[in-house]
């Protein structure tokens, strides 16, 4: 097996969870907290991987506790699938019967996966009062049939349970509102639904409250939690706001996640939810890349040493699994020591040692390789460089492992693997990183005065922006300035429309990712644009630490999409005058 | 499936057509009715466009119009259902045929994959009122950049489907040429497994055509590294044999739920609409976009495909 291989977390069983999972929550402590909480991240950040640990048939393979009665709230994964929920014949509905379906229809899902999650804990404890399962039968009942719910069997068949039963009347509930939906293909007229519609407030909220009085049930309120929501249609998503602004979260807390793509913040009544008011916000890019909190390397390290130990690798140091190029790590060596003698002899540029040693090592380095026409022989082998280049994303780091592996065992047949060969890491690193980039790059660079940039769709514009700005952080770590290691930009100013765009594009597909960084003059923030890591290998940067951040003109982005070549130009031209005046000869 | 040249549509043809649909746009080849079949062989017509293309198209509609004394019909590209209410709607106007069932022609060339499929939708719903239901295609060489910025991702009206919340999901992409939507869709559905297609040699409009779409599937798979996808290959010239390809692929994961999106051209668009009419289950979703290429979308090629639908 594989010990890197990605699956679907929804696809895992609870013991695969359980075992694969380490735990990050304590970097995320509101997730926990008994609140509403949104937690954004890109794909392949572990959001869903975190809400299906907390699901207590999760937590009871963990053994984290003995019965699932123990735990402080009952986690439910609900994960939102744009084929479930973005039914065109619903938007056929207008006002109050649309968010009375739409709601019935997200209630009903809801309470399905509640029952769902329920049944699999009664099998799995097996204890069970009867008598308690028999009550909280008759009273969803009592409950379905307050709320209009027609045609509730009398007696239960033989042999049959009752939750089972409840999960029919949902699903039948569930497939009366599909088949009305169906029947909005093709009529402009109103057709009235006979059925019952469930709300939040009157039904779903009591039945909680009915799940949570079972002796099964862990002892606190109910976390539904609804990972990728911004696949939910606009509207949806204002009904489930309007959720968020109940004060119910001793009953139920809602735990959604999004991938930075939730497109309102309104409830159907047009009530504004706030952070920290209303519900608090994580953002798992943000607590991962920050200079002073993260914890990441750790993380994944603890990642890669749980699965090596899964599939047999006893005692094996993710160190030792992915090692460095020996020779590339002499040479950095030799350098260090040249850089350091250079501070000693007076001629350092920063103040202390360590800081020249820092920013400059693999800039040397990268300059020897470029006199001898080696630059493609620069290794980003070794397990802190490809966590480096991950980029804040575990997804990352497992996929380019598992093609690794995949690799050496193809060449290896039945002999045992003890570790990565550096070949095979730089190989596998440099095509993944290249095929971010697509061969689309290059035919772009070398076409790119020949095309009418008025032509270029947005994302020939995204693709010129990303190469422009890593080409020019290449110049810049080759050069003899005083800052050489870029990775970031900031804006000086606010964008163009066409510039911003692009700008969102590059986020939302996870070329760049945003933070905020205070203003030098001291008010306000500036919103800084850090490259993906993971093009550092195509770009030949430096992956590692926390480099400076490039300070860029709107109308030099403006260049930077429409003609890449003059950006670079017009970019380090600015900079040449005054970086050979700070600049300290280093004679290296 | 017939192929034929442009200049010889008409014959492959019903010598009358009852009720005639084609679709103005910024294309050229939406005017192949109007240069080459006979307006006098048409009873009744209808010329559908969308309101968002207005500049570009409305020249080609009016000629259209005028040609055929069509109705004309504006669509809303945000709102699907504007589709649906004006197919109902031109059928049950001209509903006058008494003596015997009507027939429908179909130029299929320049309709969305949306209103195509939402059309094809109601024809097999309403198969029994009309006698022969006959489409043709012209082919074209279509632009490398088609479309930019996916604004949404909807099931199309009737095909939403009976999706099962419970069970993964088998996504199969017929991939065409747009890079942007392809990703978007297999994202934002973010399927268990991906069955992705493309127009096999042979089997394609011509070669030129077959490697582009080749090349651009192997990029959008290179994308995904996952072991979880499968290539294969099928007909952009024969609506039936593509169906039955995509029936057998339907069925080839048991247990999950199956989603298609069609983006390749408008044949394996019907295909997959027929494959989805003949499995309710099976779901069919579009991913609108907020911009399309409409100076330079496609250059008309000589060829046409006509093909009397089968609806089981």
């Amino acid at each position: 097996m594989n010990p890197f291989s990605v699956k679907t977390p929804e696809t895992l069983t609870p013991d695969a969870i359980a075992s694969l999972f380490i735990d990050v929550l304590s970097d995320f402590p509101r997730l926990l907290s008994p609140e509403h909480t949104f937690l954004h991240g890109a794909r392949g950040t572990g959001k869903s991987m975190m809400f299906r640990y907390l699901e207590p048939q999760v937590q009871l393979a963990a053994n984290n506790v003995a019965s699932s009665s123990e735990l402080k709230y009952f986690a439910v994964h609900m994960p939102i699938k744009s084929a479930n929920y973005a039914l065109s014949e619903l938007e056929r509905l207008d006002g109050a019967p649309y968010f009375l379906m739409a709601e019935h229809f997200l209630v009903m899902s809801s309470a399905i996966h509640i029952l769902s999650s329920l049944k699999s804990l009664i099998n799995e404890n097996g204890c069970l009062d009867e008598s308690d399962i028999r009550q909280f039968y008759r009273n969803v009942v009592g409950l379905l049939d307050d709320s209009g719910v027609s045609n509730i069997p009398e007696a239960l068949e033989k042999d049959d349970s009752f939750l089972n039963e409840l999960s029919r009347l949902f699903e039948r509930e569930r497939a009366n509102a599909k088949r009305y939906i169906a029947k909005l293909a093709f009529t402009e007229e109103s057709i009235p639904y006979d059925d019952a519609l469930l709300d939040y407030e009157e039904f779903f909220l009591p039945f909680v409250r009915y799940v949570r009085g079972l002796c099964v049930s862990p002892n606190g309120p109910i976390y539904l939690m609804l990972d990728d929501a911004d696949n939910l249609p606009i509207r949806m998503q204002n009904i489930i706001n309007g959720w968020v602004s109940y004060r119910s979260t001793n009953d139920v807390c809602l735990k959604i996640s999004t991938q930075q793509k939730y497109k309102t913040w309104r409830t159907s009544q047009g009530v504004l939810i706030e952070s920290s008011h209303d519900f608090s916000e994580i953002d798992i890019s943000a607590v991962y890349t920050s200079k002073h909190f993260s914890h990441y390397y750790e993380r994944v390290e603890q990642i890669v040493k749980r699965r090596l130990e899964v599939s047999g690798f006893l005692d094996m140091e993710p160190l030792a699994f992915f090692p460095e190029d020996q020779k590339q790590v002499e040479g950095l060596e030799k350098i260090k020591k040249q850089i350091a003698e250079n501070w000693d002899a007076g001629n350092g540029v920063s103040s202390r040692k360590s800081d020249d040693i820092t920013r400059y090592k693999t800039s040397e380095y990268m300059k020897y390789l470029a006199s001898i026409k080696k630059t493609n022989t620069y290794s980003y082998s070794g397990f802190r460089s490809l966590v480096d280049i991950s980029s804040g994303m575990i997804r990352y780091f497992l996929e380019s492992a598992a093609r690794m592996y995949s690799e050496l065992e193809a060449i290896n047949g039945s002999e045992t693997i003890n570790f990565i060969p550096t070949e095979i890491q730089d190989r596998v690193i440099y095509k993944w990183s290249e095929e971010y980039v697509l061969e689309e790059f290059d035919r772009l660079r070398k076409d790119e005065t020949n095309i009418n940039a008025d032509n270029l769709n947005k994302v020939e514009k995204l693709k010129r922006l990303i190469n422009a700005i890593g080409q020019t952080f290449q110049i810049k770590l080759l050069s003899s300035d005083s800052e050489r290691r870029f990775i970031s930009f900031m804006l000086s100013d606010y964008p163009g429309k066409e510039e911003q765009e692009v700008l969102d594009l590059a986020v939302e597909w996870g070329y760049l990712s945003t933070k905020t960084i205070a203003r030098k003059e001291g008010v306000g923030r500036n919103i800084l644009y850090v490259l993906n890591r993971r093009l550092a290998p195509y770009f030949k940067l430096d992956p590692s630490g926390y480099a400076s951040h490039m300070s860029i003109r709107p109308e030099h982005l403006s260049l930077a999409i429409n003609n890449p070549s003059e950006f670079v130009r017009a970019r380090l031209e600015k900079k040449t005058n005054s970086s050979r005046t700070q600049q300290s000869e280093m004679d290296i | 499936m017939k192929s034929c040249k442009t200049e010889d549509l008409s014959q492959s043809l019903p010598d009358r057509i009852d009720y005639f649909l084609v679709c103005a746009s910024y294309e050229d080849r939406c005017l192949t009715s109007y240069n080459y079949i006979d307006s006098m062989k048409v009873k009744s017509a209808a010329v559908f466009y969308y309101e968002q293309f207005y500049e570009n198209v409305i020249d080609n509609a009016d000629l259209l119009v005028e040609k055929f004394k069509a109705k004309k019909y504006i669509l809303d590209n945000y709102k699907p259902t504007t589709i649906a209410d004006a197919v109902v709607n031109y059928f049950s106007i001209e509903s006058d045929f008494v003596e015997e069932k009507p027939n429908v022609v179909v130029d299929v060339s320049t309709f969305t994959r949306e209103s195509l499929l939402i059309l094809l939708r109601y024809l097999q719903i309403n198969k029994d009122s009309f006698k022969d239901i006959v489409i043709y295609y012209r082919s074209a060489d279509v632009s490398h950049n088609l479309s930019d910025a996916v604004l949404s991702i909807r099931s199309v009206i009737g095909y939403m489907g009976d999706i099962d919340p419970e069970k993964p999901t088998h996504l199969i992409v017929l991939s065409g040429y747009e890079y942007e939507r392809a990703k978007e869709i297999i994202d934002v559905v973010e399927p268990d497994y991906i069955s992705i297609g493309y127009g096999g040699k042979g089997e394609s409009i011509n070669d030129d055509i077959q490697e582009k779409n080749k090349i651009f599937t192997n990029k959008l798979i290179a994308y995904y590294s996952s072991d979880n996808i499968e290539k294969f290959t099928h007909s952009l010239v024969d609506i039936n044999v593509l169906k039955n390809k995509l029936i057998e692929i339907i069925f080839s994961k048991e247990g999950y739920n199956v989603v298609i999106a069609p983006l390749n051209n408008k044949i394996s668009t019907i295909s997959a609409g027929l494959a989805a009419s003949e499995n309710p289950k099976v779901q069919i979703c579009y991913a609108q976009m907020a911009n399309y290429n409409v100076v330079d979308y496609s250059t008309a090629l000589d060829t046409c495909f006509v093909e009397k639908l089968e609806f089981n």
